[in-house]
């Protein structure tokens, strides 16, 4: 197909300006995707690591609120408590992991977990805990759809 | 169309693009890494996946190429990955493209000097030319791209062709931001030799656009607030931002005139033009075009910018080359004149292709005999090793395909191209503080980074053999007994989600005497070696030795091929206290020359019928084995490894205990024993049963590692519960959602 010559330059500059239009508005994927809220309370909210011990007792206080009134059913959400080094969405030692069903405006679930001495020692960077819903996604990684996220302070 | 009619030049760029994919997926298969092809791999599966041109490379976080390089041209190239999704598959688009660079030139050549042996010459020196097979050879990078666009894109502003002229430059611009200065000037080009100047003054234009576009609104909306530009810190020294860079390296002349004639400099500006004869510099017209790229590479704070051992130059090679040709054109038309007034009668044609040959016979001395060679099969610095594939390696892929895409990696280098298509994957040299779900380390991976397996409690060791350690993070792993799991536990998974299991034998167990290996030491005719074996308990079942073949001639066996040479390396165990005395041969094996690799092979010795026992002295001897058929005849050569104990194994504390390396310099009559104090040769010694029969093993020592869904691994484990005698747990990888 021949373009004829008097459309070659219009075309051009049509072409150009959709290009950098689209990289302009081009975003990459946010990692969150839903509205949902989760709270998160850490119980302590300092942990005094002492050198003896070789675990330390954290109560969480986990609440997630649905303020969409959408039924997020078990079989297909999830939530996954865990603690990260630095950044937010790196990979992170999963703490606990569990289904429920979040139907109503909010729910709430209390925890305690007993971290191991080993995981919290030896880091100089700060330790983030999440609290994260995930979708699942097939056999690909699940995907995140809301998150909560306290910096874990340790003294010693 | 008949064979015969088909150009010279396109069964060229044909035969490279098969040469350059046989060698590279000789390469890949070998877990040879290349430069950077791991992250961009990454890259592409995350795209696949929806998260466009997101990847981690040893970062914590996923962030978007954009925020470094401004490459368009790789989404447009994607396609090819989404319809065949296999690791080479980009490698094999880059090698075809990069092979398409010839045609231009070849074109051009033939144009301008008007004689097909002299564009054959000037094709066989580029393809010969070191610094254009380090753009595409050491690693993958778009801007290695640039080579073939400018070439397509000068040629067909030679031809007025504009449009084309245009795609390619457009295409050029795509790759990244700083091919902004030769398609700029290429622009420039075109307006001052009037040819094809409405496009050219359109290009430069774009150009300018492009680099606005990039710095005001690419760049700032893909970087974290209060960051500098990533590009900027190729020249960090300069300063954070564009004006600050400028303005410095402006402000002292000086400084800037002592780094462009450093030694390091000189050397760069040597490998571009001197196997060129610096002839281009007779062409300034076209060569002003390539020329600003190499100086901001030499002026680069990030030196791997000046260095041809990389891509970055890939941009100027083109008009290093457009140049030379015009350069012989022009000698030539002098000669013309010169000879009408000399009695020397000599064809223009045949004076060009004098030079040619000179250009051709010393690029093929600088790769032949040089380390810039490297990547020639027939230079003598080409690594056998980095192209080898052993046993080894068939373990690696055996582990590295079966862990599921779910589960982030952290591995050596070597590994990375066969983990990349993941969303998580680090290097084990950047390991610490990361807590990827599953851990592989190679005590013998090429990229060479002999590791201390870690003592760390978060992980656990779920397999090990051959020197591969295998760790799971220890929230991700749980231990069923095969029958539960078969019978009720696989109900606790995700039914739709894939999960590693391993299965070893009962009972099964290795001892290191050294896991960093530190010296390589010789085994051949004069050279023997003896150890005493450090037997933890009775009947263990194999005995392993790394050992690697060497090469007689240099780095390159290949090219020695057929050429007579005698020697098998001999591996013994003896038995008695007194290996040069007292002692009987318990076991004796040859171990051919041809069947080993330039790379580490484990020679593995079954115990199992030899009952040793704990409380005797077992030594293991290493010789070789010749039977000489003439004096011509070179003698092979053999190495082998010594380092430091093992310290994750208390030892014995025992003063008498004998645990010096004999090494004997004259084939066994005297030996030393003060070569090496406080090391040990490198050797692994397993214990338990090794399980032979078909049972679905398809790792070395009897384990077996598959992945699947809860429904799968029970399907597969359930074959297991007829073999109880040899394999009752199995390790699960993957969190279980507990329903509340």
């Amino acid at each position: 197909m021949k373009i004829n010559k008097q459309y070659q330059w219009p075309l051009i500059f049509l072409f150009l300006l959709l290009f950098f239009i689209f990289f302009a508005l081009f975003e990459e994927n946010k990692p969150i995707e839903n509205k949902v809220r989760l709270d998160l309370e850490l119980n302590p909210g300092i942990i005094k690591i002492d050198e003896k011990k070789k675990e330390h007792e954290i109560a969480i206080k986990l609440k997630a609120v649905n303020p969409t009134q959408s039924v997020f059913t078990p079989d297909v959400y999830f939530f996954r408590v865990e603690l990260n080094r630095s950044y937010p969405d790196s990979p992170g030692y999963i703490i606990k992991e569990f289904s429920t069903k979040l139907g109503a405006a909010s729910d709430e679930f209390e925890e305690n977990f007993l971290w191991e001495e080993n995981i919290l020692n030896n880091e100089e960077f700060k330790f983030r805990i999440h609290f994260n819903m995930y979708r699942r996604n097939g056999n690909k990684e699940p995907t995140l759809i809301a998150s909560s996220t306290k910096i874990l302070r340790l003294e010693k | 169309m008949k064979i015969t009619n088909v150009r010279f030049i396109y069964i060229f760029a044909f035969f490279y693009f098969i040469y350059f994919s046989t060698l590279t997926y000789l390469k890949w298969q070998a877990h040879s890494p290349s430069l950077d092809y791991h992250a961009y791999l990454q890259m592409y599966w995350n795209t696949a996946n929806g998260d466009i041109l997101m990847y981690n490379r040893a970062s914590e976080t996923q962030y978007s190429l954009f925020s470094a390089h401004f490459s368009p041209f790789l989404l447009m190239i994607f396609p090819a990955y989404l319809i065949f999704s296999h690791p080479l598959t980009l490698y094999f688009v880059f090698g075809f493209v990069i092979s398409l660079s010839f045609i231009p030139l070849y074109f051009f050549a033939l144009d301008k000097l008007k004689s097909r042996l002299s564009a054959v010459l000037i094709v066989l020196s580029f393809y010969l030319y070191f610094p254009f097979s380090w753009t595409h050879r050491h690693g993958f990078a778009e801007e290695a791209f640039a080579t073939p666009f400018l070439l397509f894109a000068f040629y067909f502003l030679h031809k007025n062709r504009p449009w084309l002229y245009a795609l390619f430059s457009f295409l050029t611009l795509s790759l990244r931001i700083n091919m902004v200065i030769p398609v700029f000037l290429m622009g420039i080009y075109s307006i001052i030799k009037n040819k094809s100047r409405k496009q050219g003054i359109f290009i430069c234009s774009l150009s300018m656009f492009w680099l606005f576009y990039t710095l005001n609104v690419i760049y700032p909306k893909h970087t974290v607030e209060n960051n500098s530009f990533y590009v900027y810190g190729f020249f960090g020294d300069y300063g954070k931002n564009l004006r600050e860079i400028i303005t410095n390296i402006l402000s002292d002349p000086s400084k800037i005139l002592q780094t462009l004639t450093s030694e390091s400099r000189l050397k760069y500006v040597n490998g571009l033009f001197g196997s060129v004869l610096f002839l281009s510099f007779l062409s300034p017209d076209i060569l002003f075009i390539g020329v600003p790229i190499l100086l901001l590479n030499m002026l680069a704070s990030y030196t791997r910018l000046g260095s041809l051992w990389t891509y970055y130059h890939a941009s100027s090679l083109p008009f290093i080359w457009l140049a030379l040709i015009v350069t012989l054109q022009r000698l030539g038309t002098l000669w013309e004149r010169l000879s009408q007034k000399l009695t020397i009668k000599l064809n223009k044609t045949f004076v060009i292709n004098i030079l040619l040959v000179v250009i051709f016979v010393k690029n093929y001395n600088i790769i032949k005999h040089s380390d810039n060679g490297i990547h020639y099969p027939f230079s003598e610095t080409f690594n056998m090793r980095t192209y080898e594939r052993n046993k080894r390696d068939d373990t690696a892929d055996a582990i590295l395909t079966t862990i599921p895409k779910t589960n982030s990696i952290a591995t050596q280098h070597s590994y990375l191209e066969h983990t990349a298509e993941r969303k998580w994957q680090f290097p084990t040299s950047n390991f610490s503080g990361y807590y990827p779900d599953i851990v592989l380390f190679d005590s013998w991976a090429s990229s060479a980074e002999f590791k201390i397996v870690p003592d760390n409690k978060l992980y656990s060791k779920i397999w090990e053999d051959s020197f591969f350690f295998l760790y799971s993070r220890n929230d991700l792993l749980k231990i069923y007994n095969i029958k539960d799991f078969v019978y009720s536990t696989y109900k606790n998974y995700n039914e739709r989600f894939e999960y590693l299991a391993l299965v070893n034998p009962k009972e099964s167990s290795v001892f290191y005497s050294s896991l960093e290996p530190q010296i390589s030491i010789d085994v051949n005719d004069r050279y023997h070696l003896v150890q005493k074996l450090e037997i933890q308990k009775d009947n263990p079942s194999a005995l392993e030795i790394p050992v690697e073949k060497e090469n007689l001639y240099g780095a390159n066996d290949l090219l020695h091929i057929g050429k007579e040479r005698s020697g098998n390396l001999k591996a013994e165990i003896l038995e008695g206290t007194d290996f040069k005395a007292n002692y009987r041969v318990l076991f004796s094996g040859i171990y051919k020359f041809e069947d080993l690799t330039h790379k580490t092979n484990l020679i593995r010795i079954n115990l199992n019928d030899l009952n040793i026992e704990k409380s005797k002295t077992y030594w293991l001897m290493l010789s070789l084995d010749i039977n000489r058929k003439n004096a011509r005849e070179l003698i092979n050569s053999y190495k082998t490894f010594i380092g430091i104990p093992d310290r994750t194994v208390k030892s014995i504390k025992d003063e008498t205990a004998d645990t010096n390396v004999y090494y004997s310099f004259d084939s066994g009559k005297k030996w030393s024993s003060d070569a090496y104090p406080d090391k040990k040769l490198v050797y692994a010694i397993y214990y338990g049963n090794l399980v032979t029969e078909e049972k679905g093993v398809n790792l070395e020592n009897g384990s077996i590692i598959i992945s699947g869904t809860p429904w799968n691994l029970k399907n597969q484990l359930g074959n297991l519960l007829n073999y109880e005698s040899d394999y009752n747990s199995v390790v699960i990888i993957g969190p279980v959602t507990e329903i509340l």
